[in-house]
């Protein structure tokens, strides 16, 4: 694989952007295979989901979104649909504005409000904590130094403690151009923690919402396990928990669980979240308030993972993710993801 | 859900099921019809935590131990954080992470390691002042980096079918049925014998003679002295044969074979304990040929050779893959990436786009086994464009070299005795240049160039490269004549078409190399080194390096073993009083010429039996099964197994073989395994003996080869997970205090003033090693009471009721007690960066990155590293011509050169010279897993499920003449076998060569069904609810573990030895097993 291209890096193969997003589209499950087994309308699943995106990339509103799907959602869900604020995600710190909001007789909150309460736990001050948006966390991977090796995929299985075939980080792995002139890509893919998340606009019970320091959450206990979100995900980055375990050849291997949001759910139960539930990359929020990295960058073998405070000017994430060789994938889709690679 | 879907399967969820909040939303319900504005303090909070908490998983340092990974040879550093104690399983903690340890520059590249006296409770907490901060910094040493490996090594420790009782076999070997045995009655049988399964004991084999004793006594018989039968009397009992009294005393037919813990079981228990010479390691089914390769051209006591990554403009990786393999990719993958993005240029030579080659600049794809040719092309384009350092090459000796600043210097000018039979260097004397007893008389003779006259290397500044010559009628030549002319034997086009690399891509690699002074660099490994002719390639490689001289400078070639002492100082831990010396022919025949024994004229010299490795050491393990069947040398009565990087079944090509033999009773009476699974080799042992996993015991790795400051590393016990597993040693210790053998039991150590210490328990060498580590060079600080109190929590944390603190105590002097402790909390010992680095650390942070390429660092000495080679580096070995191949009586050759990869018998199994007539046209290589650490990590669904099976890899050339595509399902036929297997059809290999991984088909650890006391437990099943194609080769992301038993078993389908049928080939002059060098063919299945 001679460079003749003076522009292009050693090890990073001359692909394109268009590229490498339709490496990410190629991975992203199937969105009728995915609710076959669902209870919840697959048309309206995959109608919603369609729509949420279509508001990331700012050609519906979320008015128009919960004005179009109001119905059809109370239908399908229900007091639990009902009895929950409609996040838009362009409605700036609400949900849908107050007007939509009367008119569909539904809650209206803002989101901020949401999760900067939400790190209140037992008339505990405001302040700090996960999702208080002290910081505005924000990863950075060099595609040059990934080397494809998967110790991040491990690292997370490790902190986290998913279960078989949850997986909140994966390393996509690409081939182009022939022998001997051939080129590999290896793309790490954790929740992009988008600015504009089509998982929290498709949500029909807000389970998942957007933090303040810039985390995409997953409330477990309201999650009713619709699976709307992971097709509407353009990044393919949310799994369903389906219950399964490492129990017949790991002992004790429910026993850990992972504090996912500062919560400690104890050991892994059937009928008890996060079973049941949608789950994907937290970036390892209780790790970053004990002062510590996501287990994926602290480990990674090429030192391609960076992890930082995107709005503190002086960090060095904020730099790289500021710099001419930073990118992030599926631009168009309008999302704004907190994830940015180097090329 | 669909409508055609009933959703009545299993797999169906319902989000009832999972409506949970439904209740204490109730209130809510009743109000949103009449408010909108709903008050989401009432509404986002409720009884049930929500969102978020404020549990983080704090912890500190009494909930850590640092000690070293053993997923893979590599041995990292790192972190083991303890999870509270919960659960009611036995063991004494669980592990809630695994990650570096941060006090360790191996794991946290390409940043600086915390300063070594820091405090194991600010290193906990983060608190260490210049390690970084996670909002600012874009890595914050918290923990060092492991690979995935070493993230999985939980699974290993948890592992539901680790071995948890004594075990002895019901029924034939091999029958897959055992019952458990108490550890007394497991000692007693492996001593006494047992009738039920007809071994004997070891009591009955321990026969031992010293040397001199049955030697000065079998002379007497030659001499008619002592008549023969007296002889035959006096050693009966003592010797294997009496006839043939080199083979050795009888305890040589007891055999361990285990791949660590060298220096307690290998020589204090096996070499001086038993007198046995054969304590067998993994290195024939490892890279020995070319550590072989390496040694013999190097003079000096180092092995291994490695770049110097930071400084290096220009680096060769060839035939290994550090990204993610080698020593190890932990280290040596960010030093890569940051060198490659700072602007140092790597080429990977291999005939496969290894995960190091997809980040070089050029990928060589070389033919396998042709990277020889490849070497002496690049040698032959050097020469002619005058590009080799003649300055350096022209320095006979070492003061000729420090005149040029040059660290080593060469044989070059050396003048070789070419008429003498084994082609020896001249002597000084020998050319009667100087008299006999003159300082110089064993100097290497050079011509001088001021004089043309023959002086003694030393004395000679500047030398004549091109000599031959007769000297008062001996007849000598320089070695460079000779290297230049086997250089010259082919053209630049010959070599190119052998290598089948392109004449101008060699030019272009070689220019390149030679254009960068000594900071350019060559980092090779098992690639050209597992070919019977591997020895070779890896000469030819190494000559490379001496034509640039490169050694020992900046950015060049380093290979310092850098540590601190551990087998001495404080205590003499290698020294057994009343120890026994062992002696003989080993087992596996290394180091000894066969014409020197007594089987030459028994057997009518050639071709011997089996191939002997007489310029090897004896650890060709490939051997080992088809010589106990054959008893050549001799047989064997015991065979102790530690399958942790001795699973011979799964590593050594033809292991398919091995079971047949270890089957047979009447050819090994007794075998004892000590494993914590029952593995593919362990499961035809007569007992298997629960072992702990390197989380949970002691041990003391072997430092690195490749980095420049010194570091030693300690295994300690984190956590218990079977509380009737027992270490190796304990269990040896055992065994030998029965039979009353020296090395164990009281008075068994000496210390630095001659008392004599106690060896009772493992931890009796470990603590000792720890305190000879912890006063090595300038003494480590003692632990305060803080970190004393901290060490003692910790371990109590961690190991619970098994954690004896005075038993600890009272295996060093309350003097070093606190030192040892410094050493343990920090799992060992780490040399700094620089002077004063805590408050260089402290100023700078530990971005510090700088700290080891500065004027201050403690890497380097001026423009060389500091730990250097400082030798003199041979193109010409004259070792190795001593050496005969065994089958043909033929001298090995002195330099590199191109040879074909051959049978024992000389058939040409492959052609790099000539043609070769192939059945099947297509050549298997294969590698390293990422996933896999030796056969030891297939336990862990974590690294089955980002790997799930072995796929081959075909070149869409050689797949579309087959009618194959990605993922579909084939057969590969190897010949003697054919295997099922899925093809991943990739540019990324060449074609004409298809390769996969090993470390899969597996029938051990869980992979079959195994049945102890009457119950059978079912092999591990894939995970899954689904059936998503998840597992299609280049595509498995986020897909589903397989069983363990999933893929197939690279060493089961290489070819066997045609003269000896029953493993492998082997290369005769290095050690190594070939393992890249089958033919096979594959089709659709």
């Amino acid at each position: 694989m001679s460079t003749t291209d003076d522009d292009t890096l050693p090890g990073i193969p001359n692909v394109g952007k268009a590229d490498l997003d339709a490496m990410v589209e190629n991975e992203r499950p199937d969105p009728r295979e995915e609710l076959a087994d669902v209870e919840a309308d697959t048309d309206l699943g995959v109608a919603m989901a369609e729509d949420a995106q279509r508001v990331a990339r700012g050609e519906l509103t979320g008015d128009q979104y919960w004005e179009k799907y109001d119905e059809a959602a109370a239908d399908e869900f229900g007091e639990a649909y009902q009895e929950t604020p409609n996040p838009a995600v362009d409605a700036g710190d609400q949900t849908v504005s107050t007007g939509t909001a009367e008119s569909l007789s539904c809650a209206v909150g803002s989101m901020d409000t949401v999760a900067a309460e939400s790190a209140q736990v037992e008339g505990e001050e405001p302040d700090g904590g996960i999702g208080a948006g002290d910081e505005k966390w924000g990863m950075v991977i060099d595609l040059q130094k990934c080397v494809g090796c998967d110790s991040c995929t491990v690292a997370c299985k490790s902190e986290n403690r998913t279960p078989p075939g949850v997986s909140y980080n994966v390393v996509m792995e690409e081939e182009h151009g022939e022998f001997p002139n051939v080129t590999r890509t290896n793309v790490p893919r954790p929740c992009m923690q988008c600015d504009n998340p089509p998982c929290v606009q498709v949500c029909p019970v807000s389970a998942t919402y957007k933090m303040d320091d810039g985390v995409v959450n997953i409330d477990y206990d309201r999650c009713i396990g619709c699976r709307y979100c992971i097709i509407a995900c353009p990044y393919g980055a949310r799994y369903f928990d389906f219950g399964e375990n490492y129990d017949d050849e790991v002992d004790e291997a429910g026993e850990l669980t992972s504090p996912e949001y500062g919560v400690d759910r104890g050991p892994r139960e059937e009928g008890k979240s996060p079973i049941g539930n949608v789950r994907k990359c937290s970036f390892c929020t209780h790790r970053l308030e004990r002062g510590e990295e996501p287990a994926c960058v602290e480990t990674c073998v090429g030192d391609a993972r960076n992890m930082g405070d995107l709005e503190n000017p002086d960090s060095d994430v904020a730099q790289m993710a500021d710099s001419s060789r930073a990118f992030q994938l599926k631009e168009d889709e309008g999302t704004d993801p907190n994830v940015y690679y180097l090329k | 859900m669909s409508a055609d879907d009933s959703g009545e399967d299993g797999a169906g969820v319902s989000r009832r099921d999972f409506v949970k909040a439904a209740g204490s939303i109730g209130v809510i319900a009743a109000a949103s019809n009449a408010a909108v504005d709903v008050d989401l303090d009432d509404l986002w909070t409720d009884d049930e935590q929500h969102y978020v908490g404020d549990d983080y998983g704090e912890y500190g340092a009494s909930d850590v131990i640092h000690t070293t990974c053993g997923q893979c040879n590599t041995f990292c550093p790192i972190k083991v954080q303890l999870a509270d104690g919960s659960g009611t399983g036995e063991y004494s903690s669980l592990v809630r992470k695994l990650a570096g340890n941060p006090y360790s520059f191996l794991n946290t590249q390409p940043f600086s390691q915390v300063p070594y006296e820091s405090d194991p409770a600010d290193v906990a907490m983060g608190d260490v002042e210049g390690s970084g901060d996670v909002d600012t910094d874009r890595w914050s040493l918290s923990g060092g980096r492991i690979c995935l490996k070493g993230q999985a090594g939980i699974q290993t420790a948890f592992d539901s079918y680790r071995v948890r009782q004594p075990m002895k076999r019901v029924g034939p070997r091999g029958s897959g049925e055992w019952k458990t045995v108490s550890w007394d009655q497991v000692i007693r049988d492996i001593v006494e014998g047992d009738d039920d399964l007809g071994h004997p004991g070891l009591k009955d084999i321990r026969g031992y003679a010293p040397q001199e004793t049955v030697m000065s006594d079998w002379e007497a018989v030659q001499n008619g002295e002592l008549s023969k039968s007296a002889f035959d009397e006096k050693y009966a009992d003592d010797l294997i044969d009496t006839d043939h009294p080199d083979l050795g005393p009888k305890t040589n037919q007891i055999v361990d074979i285990g791949g660590f813990r060298r220096n307690f079981i290998r020589n204090r228990l096996w070499h001086q304990g038993l007198g046995s010479i054969n304590s067998i390691h993994h290195a024939g089914t490892c890279g020995v040929s070319s550590v072989m390769g390496n040694v013999r051209s190097h003079a000096a006591q180092k092995k291994r050779q490695y770049p110097d990554i930071e400084n290096c403009e220009y680096l060769i990786v060839w035939g290994t893959n550090p990204m993610v393999a080698n020593k190890g990719p932990t280290w040596l993958a960010p030093k890569l990436t940051n060198a490659i993005e700072d602007g140092m240029r790597m080429d990977v030579v291999d005939p496969r786009l290894s995960k190091t080659a997809e980040k070089a600049d050029t990928w060589v794809p070389v033919e396998p086994g042709a990277d020889g040719a490849l070497a002496l092309g690049m040698a032959r384009w050097i020469i002619e464009n005058g590009r080799h350092d003649l300055t350096y090459l022209q320095n006979p000796s070492q003061s000729a070299a420090s005149d040029d600043d040059e660290p080593t210097w060469s044989d070059a000018s050396h003048l070789v005795l070419v008429d003498e039979e084994a082609g020896p260097k001249a002597r000084a004397s020998d050319l009667g240049l100087v008299p006999e007893d003159a300082d110089a008389a064993d100097d290497f003779v050079a011509v001088d160039a001021a004089t043309g006259e023959p002086r003694p290397a030393s004395e000679v500044d500047t030398a004549v490269l091109d000599v031959d010559v007769t000297i008062d009628g001996t007849a000598v030549r320089s070695v460079w004549s000779q290297y230049r002319e086997r250089v010259f034997e082919h053209t630049i086009e010959e070599y190119a078409e052998m290598a089948g690399v392109s004449a101008e891509k060699i030019a272009e690699i070689a220019d390149e190399f030679t254009s960068h002074g000594k900071q350019a660099a060559i980092m090779a490994y098992r690639g050209p080194a597992k070919h019977t002719n591997g020895f070779y390639n890896t000469r030819a490689i190494a000559t490379l390096q001496h034509l640039i001289g490169n050694y020992d400078w900046k950015g060049g070639q380093i290979t310092p073993y850098a540590g601190y002492d551990t087998m001495s100082g404080r205590y003499e831990l290698g020294s057994v009083p009343d120890g026994r010396s062992p002696w003989g022919i080993p087992l596996l025949r290394g180091g000894v010429n066969y014409e020197d024994t007594s089987l030459f004229d028994r057997d009518d010299g050639y071709p011997a039996k089996r191939p002997w490795f007489p310029v090897a050491p004896p650890q060709a393990t490939q051997e080992l099964y088809g010589s106990a069947a054959d008893e050549y040398p001799y047989g064997v009565e015991a065979l102790f197994i530690r399958p942790y990087s001795n699973n011979h079944v799964m590593a050594i090509a033809g292991g398919d073989e091995i079971p047949a033999i270890l089957k047979d009773t009447d050819t090994i009476p007794l075998i004892v395994a000590s494993d914590t699974v029952i593995g593919e080799t362990s499961q035809y042992a007569d007992y298997i003996l629960p072992e702990p996993t390197y989380l949970e015991r002691w041990e003391n790795f072997g430092t690195y080869p490749n980095k420049r400051l010194a570091d030693e590393k300690i295994s300690q016990p984190a956590v218990s997970v079977v509380p009737n597993a027992r270490p190796f040693e304990d269990v040896l210790i055992e065994l030998w205090s029965e039979l009353d053998l020296p090395g164990v039991g009281k008075d068994a150590i000496p210390d630095a003033d001659g008392d004599l210490w106690p060896l009772e328990q493992a931890e009796d060498f470990y603590l000792k090693l720890a305190a000879n580590i912890a006063y090595s060079r300038d003494p480590v600080a003692d632990a305060s009471e803080d970190e004393l109190r901290v060490f003692r929590e910790s371990h109590e944390n961690g190991l619970g009721d098994q954690f004896a603190l005075d038993r600890w105590r009272a295996a060093v002097t309350d003097e070093e007690w606190p030192k040892v402790v410094t050493v343990l909390n920090r799992g060992g010992r780490f040399e700094e960066p620089t002077e004063g680095y805590d408050e260089a650390f402290a100023e700078h942070g530990h971005g510090y990155d700088y700290a080891e390429r500065g004027d201050d660092s403690n890497a380097y000495d001026g423009e060389h590293m500091r730990y250097k080679l400082e030798s003199r580096v041979d193109f010409y070995s004259e070792v190795v011509p001593n050496g005969k191949h065994s089958f043909t009586g033929e001298r090995f050759d002195p330099l590199p050169k191109v040879d074909d990869v051959e049978h024992y018998d000389g058939t040409v199994q492959a052609a790099v010279s000539g043609d070769d007539n192939r059945e099947r046209p297509l050549r298997l290589i294969n590698w390293k897993p990422r996933t896999q650490g030796m056969h030891r990590t297939q336990n862990s669904p974590w690294l089955r499920e980002t790997r799930p099976e072995n796929p081959v890899w075909i070149n869409p050339h050689d797949a579309e003449e087959r009618g194959i595509e990605n993922g579909d399902d084939i057969v590969l036929d190897a010949g003697r076998k054919s295997v099922d297997a899925v093809a991943m059809v990739t540019s990324g290999i060449r074609p004409g060569v298809v390769g996969s991984m090993w470390g899969w088909g597996r029938t051990g650890d869980g992979a079959t069904a195994e049945t102890i006391d009457g119950e059978t437990r079912p092999a591990v099943e894939a995970d899954g609810h689904s059936d998503y194609q998840f597992d299609e080769p280049m595509t498995e992301e986020a897909g589903y573990a397989k069983g363990r038993d999933a893929g197939f078993a690279i060493n089961h389908v290489q070819p066997l030895d045609e003269e000896l049928g029953d493993t492998g080939l082997s290369d005769l002059v290095g050690g190594s097993n070939a393992q890249y060098d089958a033919f096979v063919d594959v089709e659709l299945r």
